[in-house]
């Protein structure tokens, strides 16, 4: 089952390309996975306002408690920076001390400077770190709903598939699928689905498929464009439909000039 | 299952190292072959796509604005606004809101920090909260939304038709908005006290917010008359006020809206003397005061009006209708550079009269006139008609009233009607001694050519261009303006054209044939277009978009247009702006334009 993302992905939203969750199945690959038993629908029970109560203070502690132990990876992070640059912290202070003192108008000679900066060498301990702000503090947010949520289960709402039309495609899903093949949507090429050998991602698309009804009349015009269309883009256009037994029977186009 | 994170991890995502994401297509196989090293290349792809999906989201606290949603009102409510506020959302009674589908992108793009009823909500509940069906966004119009926005356009729901013509566009004056001034800001909070403030005819000297507020109110009383015709009689009328106010004269006054305008203008002055009295008006004093206070929070900038009306709910009171608020703000633009307005006191017959009726004609469609009050003389039996005088300011300039006539003047019916018949009379004569002697002329050889013109039989083009140009050599040929035609450079009608001046002006195209006439409103077939979409551009403001760069309409992919539809659905707009189908079809969007095409005419077709 491959299925379309269309969410925003949460390393890049700004961009086409590559989409991230939610993921969102056809309904002839829902109708699919429920039939062979592969998935459950849930849906989810409403919550009640004690439950809500509950939920906003179990938040409000998990972030206070997650912003306590953020401070403290902060000021570790700070420290460890400042062990790295020790050698121009203390450089940078030797320089200030040697302004302060000629500023001062004193011209003291070089080993006092020097000494009194022995003297008076950093103690990491000591040093007071200034706690970061709330607003640099980082906050998940989710995709996937995390609240222990009651399910019922709603396969009795999925109705699909309803019409003929929608029965056909739904038993040529099943069948190309039992095959091996990995389908997608058709709309790029005009057609039900795209019938591909492995993952859509890896491999070129082998058929079009077009649903058509087992006494549906179809007009040569509808056929000669197809045609057109399969052998310009190198694909096999299949048209299957539900024979009286409800199997499955193909015919593939294949457009012959002669001239 | 994304789980929740740790501090340790939060803290880890802080920097983002890689930006990068996964390529699409690239180079494929042809099919599966079983080989090991296609195995691994499927592998290796498989848990890229895992990794890249199963990122968290994380953002900075600071970043992130927190929203509340609103059920009653199906929108989200802003705390403070950010960056993005300059492009989505309105503001409204000092509220900030968003739309839905503004909300639940912003989410996505890791923005906003949207709650319900004090719990943080995550992606899943958003979206079932917000793309619920009693919201007017659909899953598959967000899809369209979020695909345009992450694109980088500026995507704000449909607006409706727009009045602007093509040079305004050319030019750029429906995006400009006006620049606050000082004065708009201080009229923010003296509004409400002075609306209670009109008095008849005492005083003299009114600021320019209660006579604003009187206007308004004036033309709230105005029941809404056909849309475009409010907007022309309201914008003349608006002017003439001011222009009687400062002293000069319009100088573009179309003649057909000059009854309206002196009309308006009495109303709108004894409505407003009147404000205190009735108490229709105390009704939409309340509904003028929201909408000032309405306009005022939006930061005292010109509005354009029909953005305007489309982004506001109708929270504040039922429903004031669309044509109300779009003639408010017109005079209001209007209005604002006067100084100062001088009541003048009015007791005459006409006004009064006047007054009434238009108090009167709540119930009327599109005329204003209620003709049981309105003193039309009538000419029809007497010899003479008495009429009142119209007071001075009615009358066109340079224009008065002979001194010896103080109350009433006379008017002879008997003579004027003997002058219509003398004029009628002439222009028959003349007429006849004009046009006599060509209809009495019925040969024309250029109707005669072309009726008796064989039609040319030919097999493929070459053929038939080769004997249409022949037709034509062979007709100059004999002509006696055969010499235009010897030369380079040859005339673009013929003599056999010439069978009157429109068709000579069709062939040259030199008058394009009129497309309308645009309906007003969209028909039932239309479907809904549902969002205007603007270029990335900084110069975007939200105030004054002007007309979209393009329109979208989302349609789902197991339900298709037909030409019906889809031609009902732009011939409304009456507009260039290119109107996009988005057909989605399980979560694949394509976008399909339909343009009308002027076949090409032959410019040398004979007959």
């Amino acid at each position: 089952m491959v299925g379309v993302l269309v969410g925003c992905l949460p390393r890049n939203p700004r961009q086409n390309v590559h989409l991230g969750l939610p993921v969102q199945l056809m309904p002839e690959e829902l109708s699919v996975l429920l039939n062979k038993g592969y998935a459950k629908l849930l849906k989810e029970k409403p919550v009640g306002p004690e439950e809500c109560e509950q939920r906003i203070r179990v938040m409000e502690q998990e972030r206070k408690a997650n912003f306590e132990a953020q401070q403290q990876l902060y000021r570790e992070d700070r420290r460890q920076e400042m062990v790295k640059q020790m050698s121009h912290i203390m450089e940078g202070k030797k320089a200030k001390r040697q302004r302060l003192l000629q500023a001062a108008g004193k011209d003291t000679p070089a080993e006092e400077a020097t000494a009194t900066i022995k003297e008076e060498e950093v103690c990491l301990d000591k040093v007071s770190i200034t706690p970061t702000a709330e607003k640099h503090m980082l906050q998940q947010l989710f995709t996937e709903n995390p609240w222990k949520r009651e399910m019922r289960n709603a396969e009795e709402d999925w109705t699909y598939p309803t019409s003929e039309a929608e029965k056909v495609r739904c038993a040529v899903f099943q069948d190309l699928w039992e095959k091996q093949y990995y389908l997608t949507s058709g709309q790029k090429f005009g057609g039900d689905f795209l019938a591909y050998p492995g993952d859509p991602s890896r491999f070129h698309s082998f058929y079009i498929v077009m649903c058509v009804g087992k006494d549906q009349p179809l007009p040569a015009l509808d056929i000669i464009s197809m045609g057109r269309l399969g052998s310009n883009v190198r694909k096999t256009v299949l048209l299957a439909s539900l024979d009286s037994g409800g199997h499955a029977q193909y015919t593939s186009l294949q457009w012959t000039g002669m001239s | 299952m994304s789980a929740i994170l740790s501090a340790e991890e939060l803290f880890r995502c802080r920097k983002r190292e890689n930006l990068s994401v996964p390529q699409r297509g690239g180079a494929k196989d042809y099919e599966p072959d079983g080989s090991w090293l296609q195995d691994k290349r499927l592998e290796a792809f498989y848990e890229e796509h895992q990794s890249v999906l199963a990122e968290p989201r994380v953002e900075k606290s600071g970043s992130l604005v927190k929203g509340t949603w609103s059920s009653e009102m199906r929108l989200v409510n802003l705390e403070k606004t950010a960056k993005f506020w300059m492009k989505m959302g309105f503001a409204d009674q000092q509220r900030n809101w968003l739309h839905p589908e503004e909300a639940l992108f912003l989410m996505e793009v890791n923005c906003l920090d949207l709650r319900h009823q004090g719990l943080s909500l995550s992606l899943q509940e958003a979206c079932d909260l917000l793309l619920h069906p009693s919201c007017d966004i659909s899953e598959e119009e967000y899809q369209v939304y979020a695909h345009l926005r992450r694109l980088g356009f500026i995507v704000i729901r449909h607006a409706g038709k727009l009045d602007v013509t093509s040079y305004e566009k050319k030019i750029g004056l429906d995006k400009h908005a006006r620049k606050k001034t000082k004065k708009n800001s201080k009229s923010k909070t003296t509004d409400c006290a002075q609306t209670t403030k009109c008095d008849e005819g005492n005083q003299t000297n009114i600021s320019t917010d209660t006579q604003r507020e009187c206007l308004r109110q004036a033309v709230c009383d105005r029941e809404p008359v056909s849309g475009k015709q409010t907007e022309q009689g309201a914008r003349n009328g608006s002017e003439t006020l001011l222009n009687k106010v400062t002293g000069s004269k319009g100088s573009n006054q179309p003649a057909q809206n000059k009854t309206h305008s002196p009309l308006l203008d009495i109303e709108a002055v004894h409505n407003a003397s009147e404000s205190t009295v009735s108490e229709e008006n105390a009704e939409n004093r309340s509904k003028a005061d929201e909408f000032t206070a309405q306009q005022n929070s939006r930061q005292g900038s010109e509005t354009k009006i029909e953005t305007t009306v489309e982004t506001t709910r109708d929270t504040e009171s039922g429903e004031p209708p669309v044509k109300k608020l779009r003639v408010e703000n017109q005079n209001s633009k209007k209005v604002r550079s006067a100084s100062s307005v001088r009541m003048p006191s009015l007791q005459d017959p006409w006004s009064s009269a006047i007054k009434q009726s238009l108090l009167h004609h709540s119930s009327l469609g599109l005329s204003s006139w209620d003709f049981s009050i309105t003193p039309f003389p009538d000419m029809g039996g007497t010899e003479t008609v008495s009429l009142p005088i119209p007071p001075s300011h009615l009358l066109p300039p340079n224009t008065g009233v002979d001194e010896d006539y103080e109350d009433v003047c006379m008017f002879d019916v008997e003579e004027y009607r003997q002058q219509q018949q003398l004029q009628s009379h002439r222009s028959v004569l003349n007429q006849e001694d004009e046009y006599g002697h060509l209809k009495s002329l019925d040969f024309s050889y250029a109707e005669w050519y072309q009726k008796h013109s064989k039609p040319i039989n030919a097999k493929n083009w070459r053929e038939w261009k080769a004997e249409l140009r022949q037709r034509e050599n062979s007709f100059i040929a004999e002509s006696p303006v055969a010499h235009l035609w010897r030369g380079e450079v040859t005339p673009l009608v013929q003599p056999t054209d010439a069978t009157s001046t429109a068709a000579l002006l069709n062939k040259l195209s030199v008058i394009q044939p009129f497309k309308g006439p645009f309906p007003e409103n969209p028909s039932p077939d239309a479907v809904r277009i549902c969002f205007d979409v603007y270029l990335p551009n900084t110069s975007f403001k939200k105030s004054s978009p002007g007309l979209p760069d393009h329109r979208v309409c989302v349609v789902r992919g197991d339900h298709p247009p037909d030409v019906m539809e889809v031609h009902a659905t732009t011939a409304h707009l009456a507009d260039d702006v290119p109107l996009h189908w988005a057909v989605v079809n399980c979560g694949e969007i394509s976008f399909f334009v339909f343009d009308d095409l002027d076949l090409p005419v032959n410019p040398s077709s004979v007959g």
